[in-house]
């Protein structure tokens, strides 16, 4: 049997392996998705196809890439895997996410064994269908999403299937940009292949194959002490998303967690059918929210793998928006609904471990695309746009400002970057103040963006969420205030000649105000992208007036929100004035809520 | 260039101790000391080392100093208090950083506290464009407010940082002007002089990182400049620089930022240097003090460089660097048992306070020192020489009780586990530098220093292929060494972002002729008459790719001949770092960079003579790499001549570090130089 020290010399060598395919990615790749970004996860599979090693790159991917790989090899099956073939996939009902996330994976042989399949998803930044860049707002079903690919063999015994490839690329309004980046994730499983053969030569294919089955046992028997430490009980939470696109009517998220000694179960029969709107979540989807939660509350260290998941039970019936299928519409599934999924879990925590958990963050990741023709450049170019806002405060401080959605960890694209490619011009990136829902422990606040369009034309799509119903704070803590045009999040443009800024509803006519696709804007149009903070964690009349008085010299907080939601009430100078406060805070607790 | 005095002198500040290294160019004896860092006041550490190796002042004829201090200040948020004026409407570029997270699932997680907290960060209306085009221009008078404001607010020193100044620096400059109008006093850092790079957030941290330490080094190297004089030296300070040259320490006081990490740049420097007169010019450089496991990479004998720097995570700065890798693993990273039942071992360590549970200052986590000594690969009456009486049994005890125990092992097997665990995350951080550079570990030699490098060295090298490892002499004061191996260097660059089929090749020959003019005026103000080395080089990427890579660029009048070989160039370095290359694919150029080096004469020594009797001092027990015990003969180092070989394990103890070789099939000699030189087995 194999000895511990050596287990745990080849588990790091496998995670090291991840992180070097993902650093060989980032280095290759086109986009500044890949580049700049970092939207890509890397993994290693054993030769049954369960997931040993993975590296932190994002979240999301996290638990949907085993099914998109267990998919794969039943579908394709293990016997008819060579070596030098590559398999493409990106079907969202084959355990994929959305139809911009593609995952490449190659079976890697040693002595005529399948010893390893390793695997890379990225998101491609575009994939045909009605909106360039993908997220479609007012889609009603994924053929309006993009091209489908089901597991094919791009590469067949180390050749490229050249039909295939044009197949796809024929369908893609960036051809270049996107080979060029699966060129890239190609490059990456390279990096795999060679290693994975080293350990098969140094330690013996048997003794490689039997690291990554005690590797899985490992984790299983990690995260099952890490559960058995969490208190038994049952737990319920409920949340909505604002709209699903095509109607006004809140969609219905809602979890029912039950630990039992060291198992657990998440139930999510309680949620609203699939909806006719692209944001019905996948199975995949809500499994990488259900881990990702558990990491977060157990073991930020859990070393991801298919052992860490045996524990863990979800029930999420299928036609449901947490289990959608086909033909339903999916790609704000993983972008918004992941978010509502996170925070209903993460509400159910916090009657569980209140200490390790925070107020909902800003709940998210307001996907902004578009196409336009470059007026210098003479290319036709498509921006993706993702935004962070405010998490929410927590026990050990004040929440993060200007995050990436904990969904995700990507990068931003630097102003400079983008427009030196895109044919737009920023106008203000900055901190939305006053946007950190109030607590003992503050929200973090979210940001304002606003850029001009260059091109004579540009086409615009957006898919995001919590514009009407702002993220609950948690112990006491409180939502945050409404943006400055009356949302919370929020989506607004100033037309060529107009005076101010107005929801798409009024510029477009468009039914959800943060939802849409497919609407051309003439040049010098201004678009502002608005988000908001996150909730407050416990009592905000609680918060040391000295903290409050910091906020409001920083400009975090206004003076006039430190005495109507922390009570504070602050001289000229911004010192607290003692008693003012005293008594502002004692009419406050009186206050009926 | 003549030396009338015979002393050269490095000194080095680490984190734990300052160590001097002194080179008699009269005799040719090479010499070592230490004393312990001094945070309250650094140059009394200076000055400690100095009386501890018999220095005279009054003798030397070089000074050549490395120094974390400048790091120190921003790690532990001690620099000045500086204003930073922002395009308006990105005032907040510093404070959403690039809006990821060190840390995927910890909820708990704090991301660092922005240099310059929002009170601070002012506006300017201006906007120039991508092409560097003005779209809006300064509003100077707007400005001049802005300027009274920040002196009310008692500012040490201003940043400015406009978005495309590195396209078009006219803005900064007349920024900078009407600061100097208005306010003559204070320090300004311009970014478009720092670091004229696409990047918003990298550039800005970058020169308000330059602001901050400004007001502290400036003090510092005037303190320790006044305190050097007084005690009789003649000769100026030099400082090593991030980019691995020396500099004046004016030009030091001037761009402070160029100071980061200079300790590490010499190191390396001297590793390339002595590896080269050793007849190895491809080289690993490992660099295991008590928290950090830092490697560098040599070809042909230049360390490879990159202009991405970290001061910690997500507070970067980008500024030529000698690249140095690092990651959370030395002598003082802790060993505990997780919850799956597997020894993990760092990132975190026990640093030097309280340090290993065997220094018996206060730590009770045991440690990858603590191991060392467990399995008798450190002799805990020998460190430092004997300086410091390691505690071995509390080391046993601590291992025995938190680690052994909990996973079912013996306690030697337990630290040998720790062991093997730590050497594992040093080659996994290795084999990423090499997927990220593109080459071999058989192809290179390793050059193994800081007080813990030569413990593990021979069994890295073993684990990645290397054939060859060189310990040089004092391994534990090799920075100090290195930096009097530096040339005078200062590094420019310019950004000029265009397709290669629409480059004008009389504005890129124009651009060279700025640089060339920018590195001859830096000469000549530190006062170098010869003509210097010029090197040019290119940042080039395919069309539509972010990253670039950097390629020599023929000197001279640009034509289109001059293209063609860039693009050559490209291809041929694209092909060998990332394994493809696609020669039908559009190309953009990005920036042109210059080197200026002057270079200096490099310290000739002589090897030690044999002192005493070449025979093993004694003997201790060892787990060989192939996990038998053995018993291993232990060496002094200073009794090994030159020319002294050994088949098989041993061990060689000096006072600053001790050189383990656990291969029954290895062999050991002392080079020409006094270099140990271990040839490693393929299987120990």
């Amino acid at each position: 049997m194999i000895d511990q020290v050596t287990l745990q010399v080849i588990r790091e060598g496998l995670v090291a392996l991840c992180r070097s395919m993902g650093h060989a990615l980032s280095r290759t790749a086109y986009s500044p998705i890949f580049s700049e970004g970092f939207d890509f996860s890397c993994a290693l599979f054993d030769g049954t196809g369960e997931m040993v090693a993975q590296a932190e790159f994002n979240p999301v991917h996290l638990g949907s890439m085993p099914y998109t790989v267990e998919w794969t090899v039943k579908e394709i099956g293990l016997d008819n895997l060579d070596e030098g073939d590559v398999i493409l996939h990106n079907d969202p009902f084959r355990g994929g996410t959305h139809l911009t996330d593609f995952t490449m994976m190659a079976p890697v042989f040693y002595e005529n064994r399948l010893v390893a399949i390793p695997a890379v998803r990225g998101h491609q930044i575009d994939v045909g269908g009605s909106a360039p860049g993908g997220f479609p707002g007012d889609a009603t079903e994924i053929f309006q999403e993009g091209l489908i690919v089901p597991p094919v063999k791009v590469y067949r015994r180390g050749e490229p299937v050249s039909d295939v490839w044009d197949l796809i690329l024929a369908n893609i309004r960036v051809p270049k940009i996107v080979h060029g980046d699966f060129r890239a994730m190609f490059g990456s499983l390279k990096v795999a292949e060679r290693r994975v053969q080293e350990y098969c030569r140094k330690y013996g294919p048997d003794t490689f194959v039997e690291a990554n089955e005690e590797i899985k046992n490992y984790s299983e028997r990690r995260m099952r002490a890490m559960i058995s430490a969490l208190p038994d009980g049952t737990f319920e939470a409920d949340d909505v998303l604002d709209d699903a696109g095509t109607t006004l009517d809140p969609v219905r998220v809602q979890c029912r967690l039950t630990i039992d000694g060291d198992t657990i179960t998440t139930d999510f029969s309680g949620c609203d059918p699939q909806v006719q709107g692209p944001i019905n979540a996948t199975y995949g989807v809500t499994a990488s929210q259900v881990y990702t939660v558990l990491f977060q509350v157990s073991d930020p260290d859990m070393p991801s793998n298919h052992g860490a998941f045996r524990p863990i039970r979800i029930v999420a019936p299928p036609g449901s928006v947490v289990n959608a299928e086909s033909p339903a519409a999916v790609f704000g599934g993983n972008v918004e609904t992941s978010s509502r999924i996170m925070d209903v879990l993460l509400a159910c925590f916090a009657q569980a471990v209140p200490d390790r958990v925070m107020g909902a963050c800003f709940g998210t990741c307001q996907n902004f695309t578009g196409g336009s023709q470059h007026p210098e450049l003479d290319e036709y170019s498509i921006i993706y746009v993702y935004h962070e806002g405010g998490w929410g405060g927590r026990a050990s401080g004040d929440g993060l400002t200007a995050q990436i959605n904990p969904v995700g960890n990507d990068m931003n694209q630097p102003v400079e970057i983008f427009e030196s490619r895109f044919p737009w011009r920023y106008e203000e990136y900055c901190i939305n103040e006053n946007s950190g829902g109030p607590g003992y422990n503050r929200g973090g606040l979210g940001i304002r963006q606003r850029m001009r369009a260059l091109s004579v034309s540009s086409s615009i799509n957006l898919i995001a969420d919590r514009f009407r119903h702002p993220p609950p704070g948690t112990g006491g803590g409180k939502p945050p205030l409404p943006s400055a045009g009356g949302h919370y999040n929020d989506f607004r443009v100033k037309l060529p000649g107009a005076t101010e800024f107005v929801h798409a509803t009024q510029a477009f006519g468009t039914v959800s105000p943060s939802k849409f696709a497919g609407q051309v804007v003439p040049r010098d149009t201004v678009v502002e992208n608005t988000t908001t903070g996150g909730g407050g964690y416990g009592d905000p009349l609680d918060r040391e007036p000295e903290r409050v008085a910091s906020d409001v010299v920083e400009g975090y907080v206004t003076a006039a929100a430190a005495e109507s939601e922390y009570g504070v009430v602050l001289h000229s100078d911004h010192s607290v004035d003692i008693e003012a406060t005293l008594e502002t805070r004692r009419r406050l607790r009186q206050k009926p809520e | 260039m003549t030396l009338a005095k015979p002393l050269r002198i490095g000194v080095d500040i680490g984190g734990t101790f300052t160590d001097l290294v002194t080179v008699d160019s009269a005799t040719g004896e090479l010499s070592m000391s230490k004393s312990f860092t001094t945070p309250a006041d650094r140059t009394d550490g200076v000055l400690e080392v100095l009386a501890e190796g018999g220095v005279s002042l009054g003798d030397v004829s070089q000074f050549v100093h490395g120094t974390t201090t400048a790091t120190n200040a921003v790690v532990e948020r001690k620099g000045g208090r500086v204003g930073l004026i922002s395009t308006a409407g990105f005032r907040d570029t510093l404070e959403i950083m690039r809006i990821n997270r060190e840390r995927h699932y910890d909820l708990q997680w704090a991301s660092p506290v922005p240099l310059v907290p929002r009170r601070l960060r002012f506006e300017a209306t201006e906007r120039v464009d991508y092409r560097g085009r003005v779209v809006t221009p300064l509003d100077t008078e707007a400005l001049a407010a802005t300027v009274a404001e920040m002196k009310a607010a008692a500012v040490e020193s201003i940043a400015v940082c406009f978005l495309f100044s590195f396209m078009n620096p006219v803005h900064e400059r007349q920024a900078r002007d009407v600061i100097s109008r208005v306010w003559p006093e204070v320090p300004v850092s311009i970014s478009s002089e720092i670091l004229p790079e696409i990047r918003e957030y990298e550039r800005s941290s970058t020169v308000v990182i330059d602001a901050y330490v400004k007001p502290v080094m400036g003090a510092y190297f005037e303190n320790l400049e006044t305190r050097l004089a007084s005690g009789g030296m003649e000769c100026g300070v030099t400082v090593i620089s991030s980019g691995g040259g020396i500099v004046p320490v004016a030009e030091a006081k001037a761009t402070p930022v160029r100071t980061l990490q200079s300790g590490p740049a010499g190191g390396v420097i001297g590793a390339a240097h002595l590896g080269a007169q050793s007849g190895y010019r491809n080289l690993l450089a490992i660099d295991v003090g008590g928290t950090s496991f830092e490697v560098s990479l040599i070809e042909d004998g230049v360390p490879s460089r990159t202009t991405e720097g970290f001061i910690e995570w997500g507070i970067p700065f980008k500024i030529p660097l000698v690249d140095v890798k690092s990651i959370g693993a030395g002598g003082g990273s802790i060993a505990r048992v997780d919850p799956g039942g597997l020894i993990q071992v760092g990132p975190d360590s026990a640093g030097s306070e309280p340090g290993p549970v065997c220094y018996r200052k206060g730590g009770t986590l045991p440690t990858l020192t603590d191991a060392y000594v467990t399995i008798g690969l450190i002799d805990p009456a020998y460190f430092l020489g004997g300086r410091v009486e390691l505690d071995a049994e509390a080391a046993r005890e601590a291992i025995s009780g938190q680690i052994a125990g909990p996973v079912g092992m013996t306690t030697t097997e337990a630290a040998l586990g720790i062991v093997r665990v730590a050497e594992a995350t040093m080659v996994g951080a290795m084999r990423i530098v090499s997927t990220q550079r593109g080459y071999d570990p058989r192809d290179y030699a390793m050059i193994a220093y800081g007080g813990a490098g030569p413990v593990s060295a021979v069994e890295l090298a073993r684990e990645l292929g290397v054939g060859t490892v060189l310990v040089p002499r004092f391994p534990g004061a090799f920075c100090a060494f290195g930096g009097l191996c530096a040339d005078i260097r200062f590094d420019f660059v310019r950004s000029y972002l265009r397709r290669m089929e629409e480059l004008d090749l009389a504005t890129l020959t124009t651009l060279s002729e700025e640089l060339v003019a920018e590195g001859e005026a830096a000469m000549s103000r530190i006062g170098v008459t010869a003509p210097p080395m010029m090197q040019f080089t290119a940042d080039v990427r395919y069309s539509g790719q972010n990253f670039e890579v950097n390629v020599p660029f023929p000197p001279g009048e640009v034509t289109e001949a001059t293209i063609e070989r860039v693009v050559d160039n490209f291809h041929g370095e694209h092909l060998r770092l990332f394994g493809h290359h696609k020669e039908d694919e559009a190309l953009e150029f990005v920036s042109l960079r210059l080197a200026v080096i002057a270079a200096t004469g490099k310290p000739e020594f002589t090897p030690p003579g044999p002192q005493g009797s070449a025979e093993a001092k004694g003997s201790r027990q060892l787990f060989s790499s192939s996990g038998q015990i053995i018993e291993a003969p232990v060496f002094d180092r200073s009794t090994l001549p030159v020319g002294w070989a050994h088949p098989g394990a041993l061990i060689i103890e000096e006072p600053d570090s001790t050189v383990v070789v656990r291969g029954t099939n290895d062999s050991t000699a002392i080079d020409d130089l006094g270099n140990i030189v271990v040839s490693v087995a393929e299987s120990g």
